[in-house]
């Protein structure tokens, strides 16, 4: 017979650590329909459990340890885990992904998610295994790195194949951009470190045995063995699993797509050489990021020698590469791969912390810092020797990285003095290495992205109008980006509301986005979604639901006290670049971004003026 | 013998044209594709993409054969064989 919770594990856990509590209860049939899970569920629980203007690190924030119906290993990037919570850097709406087994493992342990809510008197970790929860101490934990956290747990665990996910330094501290680290692989923006360093919640491991069974077996595994074998010959999973995402640092460098020197540029020309040097010198091999990934676009990397040697471990993406390189001028790839590697072991995201450094280079360029924070250090673009120092300060909240250590929004607003044009950020979320001055719906995705200047939650725009991909979205009304300026700046809008409606489904379902990329698209995530939960749903009503959660989170940013202003873009982002290929390019500057969110919120039926979703549309989402 | 090079997605801009094909000796290799791919590309193509020095793409450039990667410079090519060359994007 079916339920309406088929495909799920029909249970969630929640965790009270305030009264040192944990306790099974059933998930709510109603919201798995109309949210699915992921970041959809997890909206529903924070917007409706968690009071506007609460302290982000206080004990009745909520932290929600997500997975979604298609988190499983078998799914071509099942192997997902979503954080959700209000976030400390932004205040706002926070959510962090990685790719880990965790996910999949909570799943078997029979937990579609964790509500974790209080705080414990002192450290902890909990231990998740088969449909129970156990908190044990971890003063001993306190200030490890993550290697040694995570070697120490794995020594006090029972037999058991567990994921963990940890925090560091970082957390602890209460970093507003602290990660949590799931092995190699950091869910890092937006602060869930410091939230859970906040409820001194060190860790959590997961085991799980069960089985989360697909409604109809036979079509699951049908489907799954001809998404699989497209895969095996799909140009961009191979190019992913070749490349890993540092491949693009030339090409992105060339089409003015990489921010440098604190976004002055877009372009700085030595992409391709640092790419040479890094897959000469540094790169080991390619690793999945879970048992399954078919596409495995995760490096192993090292620095083989020298003072900034490093282990072999998983790291060196794309954009903790461009923000070690071209955000702060560095030329040595040994130094930007060690500084990505420093990020991970303290629990700090690399593109916040080195856009923080970024801005802090300008800063003391501008002598606008305090000098009795800077005494020692010599503060000058392109000083790599400084940049691992700078690290440890911020995740040790030492001298000028506790100033750092909170984000470049509320720095420039404590130093005043005109450092705010330096602070790049959109809601307080440092930006990443795209550049949307090369490719204008980036622009739109930057500024209405709910958790800030992210260029992948929920979507990558300038894939489309530059990159000239299109996801499978065609078919659902995204037009060929073939026939699409990369510079133009109107007529985007509607574009931008398609491509996050689509995109965002991947951290709703608990799948990696880079399937997407590869072929497993709306269609494919509709169909599989079908099997699993033995409800047919097509490809439109996927997207409904997922603008929905968008416009939950919206709502969620509103009550928070967001408006219309928060959506704008840094000036900086929108100049024309001072230097580089494209300097004095006027078609590479953003000429009047008002009138691109007015396209885009016209696109949402939100008021042109206010941003704020209309009652007709709260109707149609139906979140009236 | 006869290769053809079938430039995919942008590369059909980048290099003017959707096929071509080139004579090679029996026996040639991948790495005699990529030699001849750079004498007749090299001003074309972005240094983004080809490493001028080393005659190798650089970067996401994917090349395939009926739907198998070409990975190893000592493959050894054959007459009618048709490589499809894409630019990927990567970028997370
Ligand atoms: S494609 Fe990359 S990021 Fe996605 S699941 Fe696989 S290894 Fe992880």
């Amino acid at each position: 017979m079916s339920s309406a919770l088929d495909g799920y594990t029909g249970k969630y856990l929640h965790v009270d650590l305030s009264a040192q509590t944990g306790r099974s209860a059933d998930l709510d049939a109603d919201i798995a329909r109309n949210y699915l899970g992921g970041t959809g569920y997890a909206a529903r629980i924070l917007f409706d459990g968690q009071k506007a203007g609460i302290d982000p690190l206080g004990a009745e924030a909520m932290m929600i340890v997500s997975t979604g119906p298609l988190t499983l290993n078998a799914v071509p990037g099942g192997g997902s885990v979503e954080l959700c919570f209000k976030s400390p850097l932004t205040g706002g709406w926070g959510e962090s992904r990685a790719g880990s087994d965790f996910g999949p493992d909570l799943r078997r342990a029979g937990f579609e998610h964790i509500v974790i809510q209080g705080k414990a008197p002192t450290p902890v970790y909990l231990v998740i295994s088969n449909g129970t929860v156990e908190i044990r101490p971890a003063q001993h934990l306190a200030g490890k790195l993550v290697s040694e956290k995570l070697a120490m747990i794995r020594k006090e665990l029972p037999a058991g194949r567990y994921s963990i996910g940890c925090i560091g330094p970082g957390g602890e501290n209460g970093v507003a951009y602290a990660a949590v680290l799931f092995g190699d692989r950091a869910a890092g923006r937006t602060g869930a470190g410091a939230v859970f360093g906040s409820k001194n919640l060190l860790a959590i491991a997961v085991e799980g045995r069960g089985d989360v069974a697909p409604a109809r077996p036979d079509e699951f595994k049908k489907l799954l063995r001809e998404y699989n074998a497209a895969l095996q010959t799909n140009p961009v999973s191979i190019g992913f699993h070749d490349n890993g995402t540092i491949g693009d640092l030339g090409a992105n460098d060339e089409k003015g797509d990489w921010p440098t020197k604190n976004w002055q540029s877009n372009s700085w020309g030595k992409g391709p050489e640092l790419l040479d040097d890094f897959v000469k010198n540094n790169f080991v091999k390619p690793y999945p990021c879970y048992r399954g990934c078919t596409i495995a676009c995760g490096r192993k990397v090292q620095v083989r020698g020298g003072e900034y040697q490093t282990p072999e471990h998983g790291g060196a993406e794309y954009e903790s590469i461009s923000c070690f390189t071209a955000y702060v001028q560095n030329e040595d790839m040994d130094v930007a791969v060690h500084c990505s590697h420093l990020c991970n072991e303290y629990g700090v995201d690399t593109i916040s912390t080195g856009a923080a450094i970024a801005f802090a280079l300008e800063c003391a360029e501008a002598k606008i810092l305090p000098a009795s924070a800077t005494v020692g250090l010599d503060l000058v673009w392109g000083n790599a020797q400084v940049l691992p120092i700078l690290v440890r300060m911020i995740a040790l909240r030492q001298g000028i990285g506790a100033l750092l250590a909170d984000g470049v929004r509320k720095a420039a607003a404590t130093l005043g003095k005109g450092s705010a044009a330096f602070a790049v950020h959109v809601k307080g979320l440092e930006g990443p290495a795209h550049d949307p001055r090369s490719g204008k719906s980036l622009a739109i995705s930057y500024g209405t992205g709910n958790r800030g200047m992210c260029h992948i939650h929920p979507a990558e725009a300038m894939a489309w109008d530059s990159g000239k991909m299109d996801w499978g979205l065609g078919p659902h009304g995204l037009p060929d980006p073939n026939g699409v300026d990369r510079w133009a700046e109107s007529g985007k809008g509607a574009a931008v509301k398609i491509m996050q409606d689509g995109l965002n489904l991947p951290d709703i379902l608990g799948t990696c986005k880079f399937f997407m990329y590869a072929g497993v698209g709306v269609d494919q995530l509709a169909a599989l979604l079908s099997c699993v939960t033995g409800r047919t749903t097509s490809a439109a009503e996927l997207l409904a639901v997922s603008e929905r959660v968008i416009t939950l989170q919206r709502l969620f940013n509103l009550r928070e006290g967001f408006t219309a202003e928060d959506d704008l873009l840094p000036a900086r982002a929108c100049a024309v670049p001072a230097f580089g290929t494209y300097a004095g390019n006027a078609d590479c500057g953003i000429a009047d971004f008002p009138a691109m969110l007015a396209e885009y919120y016209q696109a949402r039926g939100w008021d042109v003026a206010t941003g704020i979703p209309t009652d007709a549309t709260l109707a149609r989402t139906g979140l009236n | 013998m006869h290769v053809t090079l079938i430039a995919m997605w942008q590369l059909e801009k980048d290099l003017g044209g959707k096929q071509f094909t080139f004579d090679f000796l029996p026996g040639s290799t991948l790495a005699d594709f990529l030699r001849k791919f750079g004498d007749t590309f090299a001003g074309r193509i972005p240094e983004a993409l080809w490493n001028r020095v080393e005659s190798r793409f650089r970067g996401p450039v994917v090349m395939m054969t009926n739907g198998v990667p070409l990975r190893n410079p000592a493959e050894i090519l054959h007459d009618g064989q048709e490589i499809q060359v894409f630019k990927v994007l990567v970028g997370g």
